[in-house]
């Protein structure tokens, strides 16, 4: 098991300098000057040079590269052009409400998927199957905003039982909180759920036809105990795979459901530092997320062991 | 031979086997869902295209007496804050939510079957195709495509081309995926054999079994594109504020959600209807012409 973590933390080298050097060419490459579009039309001949130079677009190309992966293995992900400050120190208080919109989002949307996708996979083939799926296919074609639009006209204007937008911070007591971040995560788990529904189903049939199973059943179990410790553990690692991916791409599924809502979270952080072209931001962002995509997916791989005792490292 | 051309062939219409009227209706009876999706994608495509013709009113003409004016005979989807009828927004929107969509089905598609059957075929390009690749999936596509817009300018073609960058590496996925089953089986060794080149193996004998997979992803990444325009558009950082998009129409209303939900339930509920369609037609398409596919898409 060491053996093998270490093996693949040793293969997430290229692909993790890869996305470096990605990053690194999304400002240096393109056909576009960033220094210029940053200064603005209005700027004078000097400020030009100035953003130019703070930026080190003045030097060499490799010589750039280099600096830049420096910083970046250092830890640090740049400095902000519009504030000064460096995009660690940004992040930082901003981390609180997208880890809790993402967890309470993920949460209610596992409790969703999996319960629907259970449903569907038992009740094969009836309405309560094809509701689930209608439920399924909905749900991915909605854009996120216009879901949470709706939601917020009914649960907030309509029926006032949650604030309409807005962010309420842990340290000002834990029903607030919740209350402020339902319809948000709610948002989430309705479009996150839907692939749930669809991989628990098509899962769970795979194993339901199973002799085991068969064999679980012929030996009077209940439904209940053959469904859940039989059935499901074993047809855990799709649903699991699913809910890891989920977990790593949530940041762009938030910074939608983050402007909707006003939350203060590192979405907003990115969408503020696109309109401001405050490019430094965006690549620290781009791989700041794209580190805990790839750690999330070696999670998932180490946790098809746990889940499932067949598979060995 | 070629099983996948055989497979895209199964919905192919042929004269002996009745007029191109009875095919429709034999194929509408299999799979309803996909009759609906082709019926309801068809209405939003002529409703685009006929734009003009269909709303009487003009998409950008101001009119402040009839601001923020709900749904009615005259305004059947209302008017929005600077009174411009909603339905006629909707109608000239689709133009652009459609073009974006089917345009990036089209490049991602070229795109992916370039590289995923070179990236398949060659294992040494492969190697470092794919990792190329994982890194881009590793951006999350948003921001990546929100980066690559602020930096070439928010215009409909700079959508398509950020759209593009990132839906390409899941296609280069599918293609490469097939090549390499492809690779190994007999009628390729054969052609091989009787000293066919690379370059004619890859256009004569892979290339047409790609396109059943290719076909269906290229659906499911124009349903995508249309969903990631709209919200490129809602975030302000997609096709300009003085073209109506679904998607900008829709931010544009938000302001006004409390006053007139209207504005930004239409527009949605099209798209929402347009995306399901072609999800559906996706759906359909898989289990008709390669229902092995099911547990991949």
């Amino acid at each position: 098991m060491t053996g093998y973590i270490a093996r693949r933390l040793l293969a997430l080298v290229p692909v993790l300098a890869l996305v470096g050097v990605l990053a690194f060419l999304l400002l240096h490459a393109t056909p576009s000057d960033p220094a210029a579009i940053m200064a603005g039309d209005l700027a004078s001949r000097e400020q030009y040079e100035q953003i130019r130079s703070a930026m080190g677009l003045d030097r060499p190309f490799f010589v750039q590269m280099g600096l830049w992966f420096k910083q970046v293995l250092q830890g640090d992900l740049g400095t902000s052009i519009f504030s000064g400050k460096s995009v660690v120190t940004l992040m930082a208080p901003r981390l609180q409400a997208t880890v809790s919109l993402t967890i309470y989002g993920e949460f209610l949307a596992i409790l969703m998927g999996l319960s629907l996708g259970i449903l569907a996979a038992w009740k094969a083939r009836t309405w309560v199957d094809r509701a689930a799926m209608a439920f399924s296919i909905v749900g991915y074609s909605m854009p996120i905003f216009w879901l949470g639009f709706n939601l917020i006209w009914l649960f907030a204007l309509k029926l006032p039982l949650f604030p309409v937008i807005g962010y309420v911070p842990f340290s000002e007591g834990f029903l607030p909180f919740v209350r402020a971040l339902t319809l948000p995560a709610l948002t989430c788990a309705l479009v996150l759920s839907a692939l749930i529904v669809r991989m628990t189903r098509s899962s769970m049939l795979e194993v339901l036809s199973e002799d085991y199973i068969r064999t679980a059943r012929a030996k009077g179990l209940r439904e209940r105990t053959v469904i859940v410790t039989h059935a499901l553990k074993a047809a855990a690692n799709p649903i699991l795979t699913i809910v890891g991916l989920q977990l790593a791409t949530m940041v762009t599924g938030v910074i939608v459901v983050e402007t909707v809502f006003a939350i203060p979270g590192l979405g907003r952080l990115v969408v503020d530092a696109i309109t401001r072209r405050d490019f430094p931001v965006i690549q620290g962002m781009l791989i700041a997320v794209a580190v805990v995509y790839v750690l999330v997916n070696l999670i998932i791989d180490l946790a098809y062991s746990v889940a499932d005792p067949r598979i060995r490292y | 031979m070629v099983a996948g051309a055989a497979t895209v062939g199964a919905l192919r219409w042929r004269s002996r086997a009745g007029t191109f009227a009875q095919f429709v209706l034999r194929e509408a009876r299999r799979n309803p869902n996909m009759a609906a999706g082709v019926a309801i994608l068809l209405l939003v495509v002529t409703m685009a295209v006929f734009a003009p013709l269909i709303s009487r009113y003009d998409p950008v003409a101001l009119k402040a007496i009839d601001r923020l004016k709900p749904p009615s005979a005259a305004h059947w989807f209302g008017t929005d804050h600077v009174g411009r009828d909603v339905y006629a927004r909707t109608v000239y929107g689709g133009r652009i939510s459609l073009a974006v969509g089917s345009a990036v089905a089209i490049i991602t598609a070229l795109a992916g079957v370039a590289i995923g059957i070179f990236a398949g075929y060659y294992r040494r390009v492969d190697n470092i195709v794919m990792r190329v690749m994982d890194a881009f999936m590793a951006f999350p596509a948003l921001i990546l495509a929100m980066a690559l817009i602020a930096l070439l300018g928010s215009t409909v073609q700079n959508v398509i081309i950020a759209v593009s960058v990132v839906e390409t590496p899941r296609m280069v996925r599918v293609v490469r995926g097939v090549v390499l089953s492809l690779r190994e089986r007999e009628f390729v060794g054969a052609a091989r054999a009787i000293g066919a080149g690379p370059l004619r193996i890859m256009r004569v004998h892979i290339l047409p079994n790609t396109m059943a997979p290719v076909i269906i992803q290229a659906t499911f990444v124009f349903a995508g594109a249309i969903l990631t325009e709209a919200s490129l558009s809602f975030l302000g950082a997609g096709s300009p504020p003085y073209i109506p998009s679904w998607g900008n129409i829709m931010g544009q209303g938000r302001t006004y959600l409390q006053m007139a939900v209207w504005v930004t339930f239409f527009p949605g509920l099209v798209l929402m209807l347009t995306v399901l369609a072609i999800n559906f037609v996706g759906d359909g398409l898989r289990d008709r012409l390669d229902p092995r596919l099911r547990s991949v898409m």
